[in-house]
């Protein structure tokens, strides 16, 4: 399923999480993979602590992030689908 | 990488491990048929190669990374095997031979079972240069976890309480006790008998030692539960055991994954482990152990522990989604 702006996304995963300065380091198990995400990247994945679409994402980051909507919503899509891709994110339902 | 002098005295430690290397010799002899090829996987010294040249194979490749190879070479020119045992030091996935062997034997075996790659290496020479029906020692490995009181151990690699320096030790109590810790497990330190929690089978495994297991032992006696520890189980041929059960072998002592604090436990009480890991090159020796224990239906304590957590991730194996 294509993630689209008002797609409902849960994280996804029994992942192994660690802080790192004002990084995450997350270990999968499952997959065999580590990930770490940084800046904004982080941010997305806070503010997935709880079932979000993208649009509620890119509400939250216009506030806190100075950046146009279309380029918020557009990077933002790219890198939920990523996550996706790598079985951290699912659709809700 | 480990200097040559800790080689040389870590595989003489092996090599006078008689345990072991009684086993391993006595498990080739029965295994090795005159004129066979066989592939001697990280072979260290070169003992077992040794012992594969004296049991009648027609010819030997060692393969080992490390410099320890030379010494190989040295031993195989000693004894008269130097015709017999080819030398080739590199990365398995670099190795090129000239045709299938008969026998593929290797002791990647580590004391908590996995954590030297040893599926992905021995199966990546598997899948590339066993004959049909060609033989695998060990054809299996399996990995037992107990619970274990180890009240003096628990105590020594605890930190010291604010009072003594005035300091909070607290961070680092977090990655303390997500640390195992070597150490000699004696039989009466294992609270309940161990059980299975993955088995490695050498001809059909997948090139990643992987497992979860959820795992119940029930406690027969008033115990001081201070963690767990894993030992591997393997019967090198048909009658020939080798393990590391405690209270150990020369070789192969013991991990020791701690619980945060000691657990006063009664008899009837439930350990509820849940232990899953993986162990391959891309995610080296990761466990999580998951322990919640049941007093009577109720739970009365429950901790989440990884290695994953008792280290500190290296930045060039993150990746990050674009």
């Amino acid at each position: 399923m294509t993630i689209e702006l008002h797609t409902m996304l849960h994280r996804h995963g029994d992942l192994l999480v660690q802080p790192i300065d004002d990084d995450l380091v997350m270990a999968d198990i499952q997959s065999g993979k580590y990930f770490g995400l940084t800046d904004t990247a982080r941010a997305i994945w806070d503010l997935l602590d709880q079932p979000a679409t993208p649009a509620a994402i890119c509400d939250a980051l216009a506030e806190s992030h100075n950046v146009d909507r279309a380029t918020c919503e557009h990077d933002v899509l790219a890198f939920l689908r990523d996550l996706q891709g790598e079985g951290l994110v699912r659709a809700a339902g | 990488m480990m200097q040559e002098n800790k080689l040389i005295s870590f595989h003489r430690m092996l090599i006078n491990d008689a345990v072991r290397t009684a086993a391993y010799r006595d498990a080739i002899f029965a295994t090795v048929r005159p004129g066979d090829v066989v592939l001697d996987v990280g072979s260290g010294s070169g003992v077992l190669a040794l012992f594969a040249a004296q049991a009648g194979a027609g010819h030997v490749h060692c393969v080992e990374r490390h410099a320890i190879i030379r010494v190989a070479r040295e031993l195989a020119e000693a004894n008269g095997f130097a015709n017999r045992i080819s030398f080739h030091q590199c990365d398995i996935r670099a190795l090129e031979l000239d045709g299938p062997v008969d026998l593929i034997q290797s002791e990647l075996i580590s004391k908590a079972a996995i954590g030297e790659q040893m599926a992905e290496l021995v199966g990546w020479c598997r899948d590339r240069f066993l004959r049909p029906g060609g033989a695998l020692l060990p054809p299996s490995v399996d990995m037992f976890v107990a619970p274990v009181e180890l009240a003096a151990l628990a105590a020594r690699i605890s930190l010291p309480a604010f009072e003594t320096y005035g300091l909070d030790f607290g961070p680092l109590a977090t990655r303390n006790s997500n640390a195992p810790v070597s150490t000699r497990i004696q039989p009466e330190e294992v609270i309940a008998p161990g059980q299975i929690c993955y088995r490695y089978d050498a001809a059909t495994a997948p090139l990643t030692d992987s497992f979860d297991a959820a795992l119940v032992f029930e406690v027969s006696e008033a115990r001081t539960l201070t963690g767990f520890t894993i030992w591997f189980e393997t019967e090198l041929a048909p009658g020939i055991l080798l393990g590391n059960a405690p209270p150990g072998t020369g070789s192969w002592d013991h991990l020791f994954f701690a619980l945060p604090y000691p657990l006063a436990l009664t008899r009837g009480d439930c350990v509820e482990l849940r232990i899953s890991g993986r162990d391959d090159s891309a995610m080296e020796w990761l466990v999580r152990w998951d322990t919640r224990i049941v007093r009577g239906g109720i739970e009365i304590a429950a901790h989440r522990q990884s290695t994953f957590h008792g280290g500190l991730p290296i930045a060039e194996r993150v990746t990050a989604p674009a």
